[in-house]
């Protein structure tokens, strides 16, 4: 099977100085004085996995063990320390909806902005507008400017242009709490949708439950570090252990 | 939609420009023939010879020889002295006056070299006159008889060979030495994304464009009006006030304010730019440089609004147009890959260091002054600023749109060399510091 992701021993090291620097003119006096110290802080410790294409795979572990850079890292936005990600695909993050949004434009404009953000041109935004708009149900509200959007009705919007693009790989990052539940349904479907359509899916959760119903393989991240890699079922019960 | 409609307008006028200098050229080869000499320019014909001792129209040595041309009254480029010469070239002091029957003081001289070509006196006098007087010292001892004497408002005709030589051809050698880095530097997958982003360029520009405008009244006409305000203020006060010598002032003003002000905008809004996305470069992969690109890109759009500003005041100065302006794109493009690289540099050292803005801020002052932009460029020829002057690359820029737009000149190649140097030293230098830095500025912003 082809893989849509590749991480060889990748490992992220954040530098931080102790107290932030951030002009020349206290760069120069430290310096001087010789008070620039930094920390070293590993948070992702060579770790390797592959995703299949059209796999779905969780990503689970407890606050600071690394989800996030990983899914960061995936989509590109972080760059290793060490070690290589290879994606072959193209990506729609759902890390945040509607990244890029513009609040003086209207909805339309921003659908335009936003699928230009994720890389596609304007030919292809407009054949989708129709899907976009309907999927959203803010038919009526295409040419008002978003800062008179509740945030159910961005996050709306966002949801439904992240999908509709059809990318071939979806970041999913706690996201499925969007809108009221009847929308709550329509993404989870949405999602199943996707994922049988053969896209692939890297998604993270605290919710076991969720992970256990999308996912076919579970990665487990502890500290910076792979705990264990496997099918959904003995993953989640070892991760259920602990928790106890 | 707006855009098309400012596109449509701008090469309308770009047009009509043509036309009519066209027509100005056919007007200037009009020849008044008196005696056994001509005098054109513009059927000019008002000449006096001083101590030309010879027969008509023949001078052996003696006292200085004098040309006397009343009347004049317009900005002379250049002046053409046809006849039969053996004088070596040196120097021609011209006398003149900008008032009808004002004295010829010494104040009022000016001391020229000239070139003598195809049996041919040619001095780039660059002043207004309304009389004027030659005084060939230099051509003591020397026989000299006069056949034609031009006066030329702007540069004689270029060819267009000579437009392709000087012009056109550095530009085509920058095109190349471009391609060239990008591809030394191992563009070949860079292009492939660049060609992906290219979408969110032109999203990214039309939506500054749509807030910089929407919320004002007069919308785009501010870019038009605010250059044009500018211009009679500083009309006001400098050539009124402290008389500046400069011919034309508004028009020389404002070229010089066009570009410069585009070169800041570019920098200052490249200064912020990857700050100002990072709500942005947090949650999703986009290649950074496409934000100081954006803002260079937007600027120039803000430019070329300004041409228009530019074309209006010049036309109420009755600034001769010329072909030549069409060439105007050249130090425009010289200049916008001088402010990119610039940017670049600028976006990079913002994201560590908060203060560089600050810092920018005072250095955009003290750079406005050290260009000739509000005062003449021969008021500081002589100091030692004209060394300063010399080393920076603005002045270049600055020199090389007034030739086009307002002299009509034809720069030489050294210039072109100068600011494509300047240019490509600048990239090359933002993209290097650019690309290295670039990975740390997710954890800095």
């Amino acid at each position: 099977m082809e893989n849509a992701v590749e991480i060889k021993n990748v490992s992220m090291k954040f530098r931080m100085t102790t107290q932030k620097v951030d002009s020349i003119k206290e760069f120069a006096i430290r310096k001087m004085k010789k008070q620039l110290h930094y920390v070293d802080f590993m948070a992702l410790d060579n770790i390797s996995f592959n995703v299949g294409k059209g796999e779905v795979v969780g990503i689970i572990g407890l606050n600071g063990s690394g989800k996030s850079t990983t899914l960061k890292l995936i989509s590109g936005i972080l760059k290793p320390t060490e070690g290589t990600v290879k994606v072959n695909g193209n990506i729609s993050p759902l890390i945040e909806l509607g990244a890029g949004f513009d609040y003086e434009l209207t909805a339309r404009e921003n659908v335009f902005l936003n699928g230009s953000v994720l890389g596609f041109s304007h030919a292809e935004m407009e054949n989708k507008m129709d899907e976009i708009i309907e999927f959203s149900e803010l038919g009526d509200f295409m040419d008002t400017a978003i800062k008179n959007f509740s945030s159910g009705m961005l996050a709306r919007l966002g949801f439904s242009i992240a999908t509709n693009v059809r990318p071939e790989i979806l970041i999913v990052d706690e996201i499925l709490g969007v809108g009221d539940f009847l929308f709550q349904q329509k993404c989870e479907k949405r999602i199943n949708d996707m994922m049988s359509g053969g896209t692939t899916v890297i998604i993270v959760s605290h919710s076991i439950d969720q992970i256990k119903r999308l996912c076919d393989r579970v990665v487990w991240l502890d500290k910076g570090k792979v705990k264990l890699i496997g099918e959904t079922q003995i993953v989640c019960n070892e991760y259920s252990e602990i928790k106890k | 939609m707006k855009m098309k409609v400012f596109a449509a307008l701008e090469i309308i006028l770009l047009l009509l420009t043509t036309c009519f200098s066209v027509y100005r050229t056919s007007k200037d080869s009009i020849d008044n023939i008196r005696n056994d000499y001509v005098c054109s320019s513009y059927g000019y014909n008002d000449i006096t010879l001083l101590n030309w001792n010879g027969a008509d129209g023949a001078y052996t040595s003696g006292e200085d020889a004098q040309i006397l041309l009343n009347n004049a009254d317009r900005y002379i480029h250049n002046i053409k002295i046809a006849g039969d010469i053996s004088i070596p070239e040196g120097e021609i002091q011209i006398f003149y006056n900008d008032s009808p029957g004002a004295e010829f003081t010494e104040e009022k001289s000016i001391w020229k070299s000239y070139h003598i070509s195809n049996g041919c006196i040619y001095i780039t006098a660059d002043i207004y006159a309304y009389d004027l007087r030659l005084d060939l010292t230099n051509a003591e001892g020397v026989s000299f008889t006069l056949k034609s004497i031009t006066l030329n408002d702007r540069a004689l005709r270029a060819s267009v060979y000579d437009v392709a030589k000087t012009s056109l051809l550095p530009v085509i050698v920058l095109g190349l030495a471009v391609v060239l880095i990008m591809k030394r530097s191992g563009i070949k997958p860079y292009i492939q994304t660049m060609k992906k982003y290219m979408p969110l360029l032109q999203n990214l520009i039309s939506r500054d464009l749509k807030v910089k405008y929407r919320r004002s009244v007069l919308g785009f006409l501010w870019s038009v009006l605010n250059p044009l305000l500018m211009a009679l203020v500083m009309n006001m006060v400098f050539s009124k006030l402290f008389r500046f010598q400069v011919d034309y002032f508004a028009t020389y003003y404002l070229i010089g304010s066009l570009i410069f002000n585009f070169v800041v905008e570019c920098t200052s809004g490249s200064l912020m730019s990857v700050i100002y996305a990072a709500p942005l470069i947090k949650k999703v992969y986009i290649p950074k440089y496409i934000f100081p690109m954006e803002k260079c890109a937007f600027a120039f759009v803000n430019m070329l609004f300004g041409i228009f500003a530019v074309l209006v005041v010049m036309l109420i100065q009755g600034v001769p147009f010329t072909a030549k302006m069409l060439l105007s794109f050249i130090p425009m493009i010289y200049a916008l890959i001088f402010a990119f690289g610039m940017g670049l540099v600028l976006a990079a050292l913002t994201v560590f260091f908060r203060d560089v803005e600050h810092l920018y801020s005072v250095w955009v002052t003290i750079w406005m002054y050290l260009t000739p932009i509000i005062y003449p460029e021969e008021l500081v020829a002589s100091t030692s600023v004209a060394t300063i002057m010399k080393i920076n690359p603005m002045y270049y820029y600055v020199h090389m749109l007034r030739s086009f737009m307002m002299y009509g000149t034809l720069p030489s190649i050294n210039e072109h060399i100068i600011c494509i140097t300047f240019s490509l030293a600048s990239l090359i230098v933002g993209l290097g510091l650019f690309k290295k830095v670039q990975d740390k500025f997710i954890l800095y912003i």
